[in-house]
């Protein structure tokens, strides 16, 4: 009993720190990265399009991590620098999955502002 | 803030909310489409203190819309002003802009107090955005309501929070709020406040070290709105109850049940990606209307565009400038808008498995069908904030705080105004090339609404004409007016009937009866409209016909006017400038009592059974009519019966094979799978609620076996290991087996319980079992392992076992000469036997049919001269019987012009709304027709969308409503396209492709334009020992909207007929008798009524749920001066 309560107090000190908020992310973007495509009701193209997001998600939340709040906020800036460029040339499909990077980056920073208060 | 600088924005703001006199004027009004903003608001106000309402059909249950008072009690409150409607609309309005930007102007100032132009910003963008824009078009007040709402509630909430303050009164002041601006009581409208207040919380909670003591205090502010809310509300939610209980399953079924849902969401969805929504488009019509007055510009103008992106920019440059104090609030706010893009983008990837996983499991969310409309509010609400906050930081910078503070203001406005500039025209609310909201109504509507009003004919039923035969579910006319709500619907209160979809099936089938022949002046017009209890006939030479790409032509009323002019059953009353007001001579009372009755068991879903004076046996006026077999009539009316007909179905004579794919083809989870075993409970799980009836039970069994069909489809394209594909090989064969033993089961039972019904179900299994085989064939073309080999014969062995069985015992037609019926006998007698002559489509006026039922067969020239030909009189068990009509064609029975061959066709299909690809079948008359081919592709990806259109009607084909052919992982699909022609004109096979990115290539082979048979058998049985029931009447008559009351005498048992729409909650009290509720004429409530002792008693008809609604206004009334007496004490 006192190893399982030992080990839940672990966990929660993992969980509240700042590494221990991107495990769940972590976990998530490796469940849809590697069963993404057998979730049903999405198409094809939206499952190829999640799973490329995810990699490219979770690999910017492992670097993004290590940044101060404001270079990731301003990392986003040029996320959205990048999308409209990318309209411009008629890159739509990029253009759209960088956004949903962004909008996970955003939740990313919004979330850890509220944490930091 | 400085006080002074406090009224420069009071006034710039209500400036703002002036913009409305910009659209309105000197008559000009906004109506039709969705907007439903009456023409005389006093009317449609008092209508709605009642339950019932008979604007709409036969009269509707209107206690859903009750919670509208609010909303139309503000417009009477002004039309008692006696203004003009347009100036009453004006102000109308405005004071919705008012309201929204006050409601966000003092929020932005209790969120951020230190920030002198944030209010004024965030105030105007919350007025002036995209989506005021959009439902601006359709002046959405409920809308605005909920708009308006949200950013009070989150004030109130925000204080809570942070302050100190009194709960109770808070509580009291949230509950009249949401009271007040209640969406209409549409509870889907409340989706962004359900979003935006929890999420809002939550955020300000995180790290709050008083959040227990925050988070009881929530919880009591919380419950105590929640029970004063109730009270307050008693005066429509306790009707609304009963509402719930009795529609709540109809209004599911309205819009297509789940799955309607899940591809009506999807179809919203489809642009709103969140590279869309962060720069606040994504509006669905943008999207999916080429004849959108301005989205165009903002998708091509390159310095729009530029300022799309500068929005999300500008958002995230608030977080970053922001002061330390103000971050948790900003970071909030900045996240109840990405928790509104989360839910706006509904099923649309990446995360819509989400919402679609909310909408199949989450009870009620359902309602949430409209996903970007129901959350948009949240996102503007949090970027109207975040943008303020930006410019306000930038306006705080020295070098620009020289400017003064006025001209800064003027300028914050001028900025919002000029990026929603179409709002300053009345371009945006033209939604096609001919249609628009902004209209004027001409002044003989509102005469013709006056004078039907003052006259004593509130109580009649007017008929309107004529009818509009193209789009006929949609009101058009000459004047600008288009809506599936009629006008006179928004006159004022009186009982118009028309072809409309307010109406149920039946009603619309008689109506069309009605019309046909009033049109062709046939005499028994006067008969039908008895029946359906009409007073007045109103007709209108202002109507528009179909929505032709050129000018639209108004519909002819020649023939009617002719046929009302001659009839010496009608007198014109008034004319009101193109409408003429028509008197029947012989009122319809809405009481009346059965003569005798008819039962009509139609299986065949054609016209006949509501073509009653063309019956072959004669059905009088008076006579009810049952279209159901009236099971709970006690056997003491059996005298009353006159006659008895069925008609049966034609069964699979249009010869159209089966519509391939419900599902997917490309299924997800195979049996292979790690997820399979949700699957397998998931079906363990429909197994066992089917089990209840043997019909679902087969149905399911059906379909499942065909999901084991593609998914053995999918391992095998995916090239899955041997291994796994045998064990999914005799997944499949579990499936058949069970089938095979369900429909044994099925076919042991040889009652007449619903035989047709069954001999219907047969037919679907046997077209799906003959699918399945023909699917199989290509699966035998890639066997790779002995143990697949054996399974994969068996399963074959299986499918040719059912079909044989299942062909030997369906009564199904196989030729297109030679018709099949399943008759089922319920009663057992003679019967004369006839057919419908014009249910040939051929040209033919003369042929010979041979007709065989119950071993006797009799061969028959039709008769031209009339509209029946007798084939035979026979005497029937109760039992199922199958019945065969050949036709004896010769070869010139077939012109070759009835056929159009079309040679192959080589088409690109493009992904583009307006540039479908088109296949012109030439010109159609009336009848059926299949159209079939082959389509073929090389592209392993390719979903079709196909809909045959007249050439005249609006060229562009919206996705939904149209056939899907589904070609993933096949390289060819044969499919067939039942068309059924209801008017003379060019045609158009169009085919589409919604769905991928790049230009399919597809080849049509084999195309084939077929018109076929459909002969329409009837079965007469009459009663020879019918007796007439005595003449009754009723005296001392008083009635109101939801109540009749009156008194009558009776001596022998009646059926009762009060000609309003059928609903179960309406009651009769009578001499303490518990009379037998039916429904009778396809419409009308029928009761039986028992002889009573003592003459001229007192009987009531009341529609129960507006007692509920008068005790629910008292607690309402009640709790309103309580509420207002705490809060003047607090």
């Amino acid at each position: 009993m006192k190893t399982f309560a030992t080990l839940l107090a672990r966990a929660y000190r993992i969980y509240n720190t700042h590494v221990g908020i991107l495990m769940p992310v972590v976990g998530i973007t490796l469940f849809c990265v590697f069963f993404i495509h057998r979730i049903p009701y999405i198409n094809l193209y939206a499952q190829e399009a999640l799973t490329a997001i995810l990699i490219v998600d979770w690999g910017l939340l492992v670097v993004l991590s290590r940044l101060k709040l404001v270079t990731q906020l301003k990392a986003t800036l040029v996320l959205v620098a990048a999308a409209f460029v990318l309209r411009y040339l008629g890159r739509d499909l990029w253009a759209d999955t960088i956004m949903n990077v962004m909008y996970l980056i955003l939740v990313w920073v919004c979330v850890s502002y509220l944490r930091k208060k | 803030m400085r006080q002074n600088n406090r009224y420069i924005d009071y006034v710039l703001i209500v400036a703002v909310s002036l913009i409305p006199f910009l659209w309105l004027s000197a008559g000009w009004v906004i109506m039709g489409h969705d907007a439903g903003t009456p023409i005389d608001p006093a009317m449609h106000f008092l209508d709605r203190l009642f339950t019932w309402t008979n604007r709409y059909g036969f009269g509707a249950d209107q206690t859903f819309a009750m919670p509208g008072l609010f909303v139309h009690g503000q417009e009477y409150v002004l039309s008692l002003l006696r203004l003009p409607l347009w100036l009453q609309q004006a102000f109308t309005f405005s004071s919705y802009f008012l309201m929204i930007g006050f409601a966000m102007y003092f929020f932005a100032r209790e969120v951020f107090p230190h920030r002198t132009h944030l209010p004024l910003w965030a105030a105007v963008f919350y007025q002036v955005n995209h989506f005021t824009l959009q439902a601006w078009f359709i002046a959405e007040r409920t809308k605005f309501s909920t708009y308006i709402l949200l950013p009070l509630l989150m004030l109130l909430v925000h204080r809570i929070i942070y302050k100190k303050v009194n709960l109770l009164k808070y509580s009291l002041v949230s509950a009249l709020l949401i009271t007040i601006l209640n969406g209409g009581g549409f509870v889907p409208l409340f989706g962004s406040i359900l979003v935006a207040v929890p999420t809002y919380i939550v955020c300000c909670l995180i790290g709050s070290t008083t959040r227990a003591q925050t988070l009881l205090r929530l919880g009591i502010y919380g419950a105590t709105t929640f029970v004063v809310f109730l009270f307050l509300n008693a005066y429509w939610l306790m009707p609304y109850v009963s509402y719930v209980q009795n529609s709540y399953a109809t209004e599911i079924g309205k819009s297509g049940g789940l799955a309607g849902v899940i591809n009506w969401t999807q179809e919203i969805s489809r642009d709103t990606s969140i590279h869309n929504l962060l720069r606040l488009q994504g509006i669905q019509e943008w999207y999916v209307n080429p004849d959108h007055a301005y989205a165009l510009i903002f998708f091509s103008n390159d310095l729009l565009v530029l300022i799309s992106y500068l929005i999300p920019a500008a958002a995230i440059l608030a977080l970053i400038v922001c002061k330390p104090q103000e971050r948790t609030r900003t970071a909030a706010i900045f996240l109840v808008g990405l928790a509104s893009i989360l839910l706006m983008a509904g099923s649309h990837a990446p995360f819509g498995y989400f919402y679609i996983f909310l909408l199949n499991k989450l009870p009620g969310f359902i309602a949430f069908r409209t996903p970007f409309y129901k959350f948009a509010p949240g996102l503007w609400f949090s970027f109207s904030l975040l943008l303020g906050l930006f410019i306000s930081h930038i306006l705080s910078y020295k070098r620009v705080r020289i400017i003064p503070d006025a001209i800064t203001r003027v300028a914050i406005i001028t900025l919002i105004l000029a990026y929603s500039f179409p709002i300053f025209g009345t371009a945006f609310f033209k939604y096609h090339e001919y249609r628009t909201t902004r209209i004027r109504v001409p002044d003989y509507v509102s005469e013709y609404g006056a004078y039907t009003n003052s006259q004593n004919i509130k109580d009649a039923r007017t008929l309107v004409l004529p009818y509009r035969p193209e789009d006929s579910y949609v009101e058009s006319t000459n004047w600008g007016y288009w809506s599936l709500a009629t006008v006179h619907s928004l006159l004022n209160k009186n009982n118009h009937v028309s072809f409309n979809l307010s109406n149920s099936d039946i009603e619309n089938n008689l109506l069309l009866n009605l019309y046909a022949l009033i049109d062709a002046g046939q005499t028994k017009w006067v008969g039908e409209a008895k029946r359906l209890g009409i007073n007045y006939l109103l007709v209108r030479d202002d109507v528009l016909g179909t929505d032709i790409k050129k000018a639209p032509k108004l519909i002819d009323t020649k023939n009617i006017k002719r046929t009302l002019n001659t009839s010496a059953d009608v007198s014109l009353v008034k004319s009101f400038g193109p409408w003429h007001l028509y008197k029947m001579r012989e009122v319809s009372p809405h009481i009346t009592f059965a003569t005798g009755y008819h039962v009509i068991r139609d299986y065949s879903d054609g016209q006949t059974a509501y073509q009653l004076d063309q019956l072959p046996s004669a059905v009088d006026p008076q006579d009810l009519v049952f279209y159901t077999q009236p099971h709970e009539l006690p056997q003491s009316y059996d005298i009353y019966k006159k006659t008895e007909f069925i008609i049966p179905a034609c069964a699979k004579c249009d010869l159209v094979e089966m519509a391939l794919i419900n599902d997917s083809r490309d299924v997800a989870i195979v049996p292979n799978s790690p997820f399979f075993v949700f699957r397998k409970s998931m079906e363990a799980d429909l197994e066992k609620k089917a089990d209840a009836s043997i019909y679902d039970y087969i149905s399911l069994q059906t379909s499942l076996s065909i999901r084991r069909l593609f998914e053995l489809q999918t391992m095998y394209r995916n090239h899955q290991n041997v291994g796994d594909i045998t064990v999914a090989w005799h997944m499949y064969h579990d499936r058949l087996e069970k089938l095979d033993s369900a429909l044994k089961k099925l076919l042991a039972d040889d009652t007449l319980s619903r035989a047709a019904d069954r001999n219907a179900l047969l037919v679907k299994v046997l077209d799906s079992v003959l699918m399945q085989k023909e699917e199989f064939s290509n699966l035998v073309l890639t066997s790779t392992g002995e143990d697949e080999a054996i399974i994969k014969h068996e399963v074959y062995l299986q499918l040719h076992k059912l079909s044989q069985e299942l062909q030997k015992s369906t009564i199904i037609s196989t030729d297109k000469d030679i018709k099949e019926y399943a008759v089922a006998v319920e009663s057992e007698g003679t019967y004369d036997i006839y057919v419908k002559n014009d249910s040939f489509s051929r040209e033919e006026s003369i042929r010979d049919v041979a007709f065989s039922i119950a071993d006797s067969t009799v061969e028959i020239a039709l008769d031209a001269s009339a509209l029946w030909t007798k084939l035979t009189s026979i005497p029937l068990e109760e039992k199922l019987y199958r019945a065969s009509l050949q036709i004896n064609t010769t070869s010139n029975l077939f012109p070759e012009n009835l056929f159009t061959n079309l040679e192959s066709s080589q088409l690109q299909v493009t992904n583009a709304q307006n540039e479908c690809s088109q296949l012109t079948l030439g010109t159609l008359r009336p009848g059926q027709y299949i159209l079939s081919y082959t389509a073929n592709t090389d592209n392993a990806d390719t979903v079709l969308q196909t809909q045959t259109k007249a050439q005249t009607s609006i060229t562009y084909v919206l996705p939904y409503n149209s056939k899907v052919i589904d070609m993933k992982g096949v390289s060819s699909v044969q499919t067939s396209h039942k068309l059924d022609i209801k008017f003379a004109d060019t045609y158009v096979h169009h085919i589409c492709n919604f769905y991928s990115n790049t230009n399919q290539d597809v080849t049509l082979d084999d195309i084939v334009l077929q018109k076929i048979d459909i002969p329409t058998l009837i079965l007469v049985k009459n009663n020879p020992t019918y007796e007439q029931p005595p003449n009754t009447t009723i005296v001392n008559r008083k009635t109101t909207q939801t109540s009749e009351q009156f008194a009558l005498s009776i001596g022998k048992p009646q059926l009762m007929i009060y000609n309003t729409h059928f609903d179960k909650r309406w009651n009769l009290s009578f001499a303490n008798q518990k009379p037998v509720h039916l429904s009778g004429n396809g419409y009308s409530n029928v009761w039986t009524v028992d002889p009573t002792s003592r003459p001229s008693i007192e009987a009531r008809i009341e529609f129960s749920p507006q007692n509920l609604a008068n005790v629910g206004r008292i607690v309402s009334i009640i709790a309103l001066v309580i509420i207002l007496g705490a809060l003047i004490l607090l």
